[in-house]
């Protein structure tokens, strides 16, 4: 392939930064926040009062849970910061997953707010029904928070997975946006009705500081990535058809070298034409990038592919990136083995360029038909130089009669010293649980298996 | 329209069905997000009806327990809000002085000898704190009767906050009730009104140490 042999002339460009920080350190880190608050809730009488008597249990109960519903949301903001620390430790994919989770238990634990919060104000403001009406208006800035939290509450009731894949991805990314809003808009009332932050002048202080710089570090992190991304845009330098579904661009320019990435990681992309810059979609890179620029691969999916359709030689395109921590780094002085099907062959061609000439990795390759599989004659070549094989499993799933071409024994049969590998898989979903379960039962590491689904 | 989730490794993040290229393909994705924000904000401006606490009598004053009867305090309010469900309170009309009525008689500036109201003292008027916070002030006016027994107890009381005033409407009266019982300004608290029970007591025992020979 012409294309990759003129790019390993170039400099490559700066590797990201490494972090120290690991997942556990993250968790650490939110559970010692959620220790302190739950610490200052029990001090300032949330502990005995809910041994006392079922209003007061109540209400402990419903400033618990407000202060959890807002350090979730907090945490969910933070991390869709995407900043780089955290993304460097853990992956911009499981950085939105985990985002995911805090989304929903805020969701979840709104609700309990809710529905204490009620039981415990109705012997003071007379009835269900009064304090109903009380918090949806009569009391100051609870109209604010009763909108707010609804709109958070659309937010994450359209988030869950079987009604988020039932609408488009720009709609649902437009309203979840609202919950900036949402967000804002039910802050006060923590301040006015929390009885634990409206006592104490200095607890108040330390609140409303950090939600402050956590709110704005989420507007200005995540919207000043995108704001620089798009008035510093790359072009697109060359469209290579790769077969007869999938055409390789290259993304270059003079703002390239304003990033540092390496092989393995993935852009976010969005071309800016008329009718698509409003998209973003995210591709893999296929070639280590280089002060030429990045390489990505792109399927055209019969229907509304944007890639051939609409990008064309010297339109601009803002790229977001690169993220991910599948870099070489990850295989130590350990074999690689990479387990890809499909368009996910991309990370694996870009990974085997920076593979040094003793690592003899293995290469797992799944399609319908050879002339699929994008770059299989590049792979090839790399593999060889790095004393690797390369296998390509054709045919159809279903033509296998329930031989599970992933099962730990398949898998043991293929790759002599399997326990003693790296893998990588990147495919389709249903692909990358068979080989993970498969390499798992073939006496694989959790840590030694490398798999990004991006879930967000 | 469908949603396809995929690999990093390049399919599409979304696809349409329906035509891309549509001149109105992002007013229509806006749409929905737009549609909530607006309905949002107007739904706010409706519902956003704070009660104005200049209508709870004169900045909130709420002259509570004043009468005579033993066991029938009077709480009096002009709050729109329900009166806590103490039997023994009932409401009546708006009194933001601090003369209160004595069995439902006009003002009496001279009661008669023997009855209680015979002297009376007005205690400091005192912050309702709890740790940093001031929530409001109130005032105790004890009466005597003549024999220099504490007899009846009227507050008045000024706080800032909806929820304040709530809890004054419901923890006074039993302070009142307390403290006409107790003969003195050594009560129980009430609970869930810490606050207001501390202050009430420091004003009582201010206005029972001011009491006039």
């Amino acid at each position: 392939m012409a294309p990759a042999a003129k790019l390993e002339q170039r400099r490559p460009l700066a590797r990201p930064n490494s972090t120290n920080l690991k997942a556990n350190d993250l968790v650490i880190v939110i559970v010692a926040i959620f220790a302190i608050v739950t610490a200052a809730w029990a001090m300032t009488g949330g502990w005995s009062q809910l041994s006392s008597g079922w209003s007061h249990a109540w209400r402990a109960a419903a400033s618990l849970t407000g202060l959890y519903t807002s350090l979730f949301g907090m945490v969910g903001l933070t991390l869709s910061a995407r900043l780089k620390t955290t993304e460097r430790a853990i992956g911009l994919d499981r950085l939105l997953n985990w985002h995911r989770i805090a989304g929903d238990t805020m969701g979840l634990l709104l609700a309990v707010h809710i529905f204490t919060a009620i039981p415990a104000e109705m012997p003071v403001r007379g009835g269900f029904i009064n304090t109903v009406l009380d918090f949806t208006g009569r009391e100051p800035y609870m109209a604010l928070t009763a909108i707010g939290s609804a709109l958070v509450a659309v937010v994450v009731v359209l988030s869950l997975k079987d009604i988020r894949n039932k609408i488009s991805y720009e709609t649902w990314y437009f309203v979840h946006l609202t919950v900036y809003f949402g967000l804002a808009a039910s802050f006060s009332h923590q301040i006015t009705l929390g009885s634990m932050l409206s006592n104490d002048r200095y607890v108040r202080l330390v609140w409303v500081g950090s939600s402050v710089v956590i709110f704005a570090t989420a507007l200005f992190g995540r919207w000043w990535k995108v704001f620089g991304s798009v008035s510093r845009p790359l072009h697109v330098r060359t469209i290579n058809k790769e077969t007869d579904d999938t055409v390789s661009v290259l993304l270059g320019g003079r703002n390239v070298l304003r990033l540092r990435g390496d092989a393995g990681q993935f852009v976010m992309i969005r071309s800016l034409v008329r009718g698509q810059w409003w998209k973003t979609n995210p591709y893999s890179l296929s070639a280590v990038p280089t002060t030429a620029g990045l390489r990505v691969t792109i399927k055209n999916r019969g229907d509304a592919s944007s890639a051939k359709r609409h990008l064309r030689v010297g339109d601009r395109v803002a790229v977001e990136g690169p993220y991910g921590v599948t870099t070489p780094e990850i295989f130590g002085d350990k074999r690689p083995l990479f387990i890809a099907g499909g368009v996910g062959v991309t990370p694996v061609c870009a990974l085997l360029q920076r593979l040094p000439s003793d690592s003899r990795p293995t290469v797992l390759l799944r399609a319908r038909h050879e002339n699929e599989v994008a770059h299989l004659a590049e792979i090839r070549a790399l593999a060889a130089r790095c004393g690797g094989e390369v296998f390509v499993l054709t045919g159809r799933t279903v033509a296998m009669k329930g031989k599970d071409p992933f099962s730990a024994k398949s898998l043991a049969r293929a790759v002599p010293e399997i326990s003693s590998c790296v893998a990588v898989v990147c495919g389709p979903t249903a692909l990358m649980f068979a080989a993970r379960k498969g390499l798992r039962e073939a006496g694989l590491a959790k840590d030694d298996i490398h798999t990004e689904m991006p879930w967000w | 329209m469908t949603f396809i989730r995929r690999c990093h490794g390049g399919e599409l993040m979304s696809s349409d069905n329906s035509s891309p290229s549509s001149r109105f393909a992002l007013a229509r994705r806006l749409a929905p997000a737009l549609a909530l924000t607006s309905a949002g904000v107007a739904l706010i401006n409706v519902l956003d009806r704070p009660v104005d606490l200049s209508a709870f009598g004169s900045a909130g004053v709420a002259d509570i327990g004043s009468a005579a009867d033993a066991g029938a305090g009077q709480m009096v309010t002009g709050a729109t809000v329900p009166a806590p469900t103490t039997t023994t309170v009932t409401t009546t009309t708006v009194v933001a002085t601090t003369v209160p009525p004595v069995n439902g008689a006009p003002p009496d500036t001279t009661p008669a000898p023997g009855a209680c109201g015979a002297k009376k003292s007005t205690g400091s008027t005192t912050d309702i704190v709890d740790r940093n916070r001031v929530f409001g002030t109130l005032v105790v006016t004890a009466k005597f009767a003549s024999n220099g027994e504490l007899c009846d107890v009227a507050v008045n009381f000024d706080v800032w906050d909806r929820k304040s005033v709530q809890i004054e409407q419901y923890a006074l009266p039993k302070l009142n009730a307390r403290a006409k019982k107790a003969k003195s300004a050594n009560i129980q608290g009430v609970s869930g009104a810490t606050a207001v029970s501390r202050a009430y007591a420091a004003s009582l025992q201010a206005a029972i140490d001011a009491k006039p020979l």
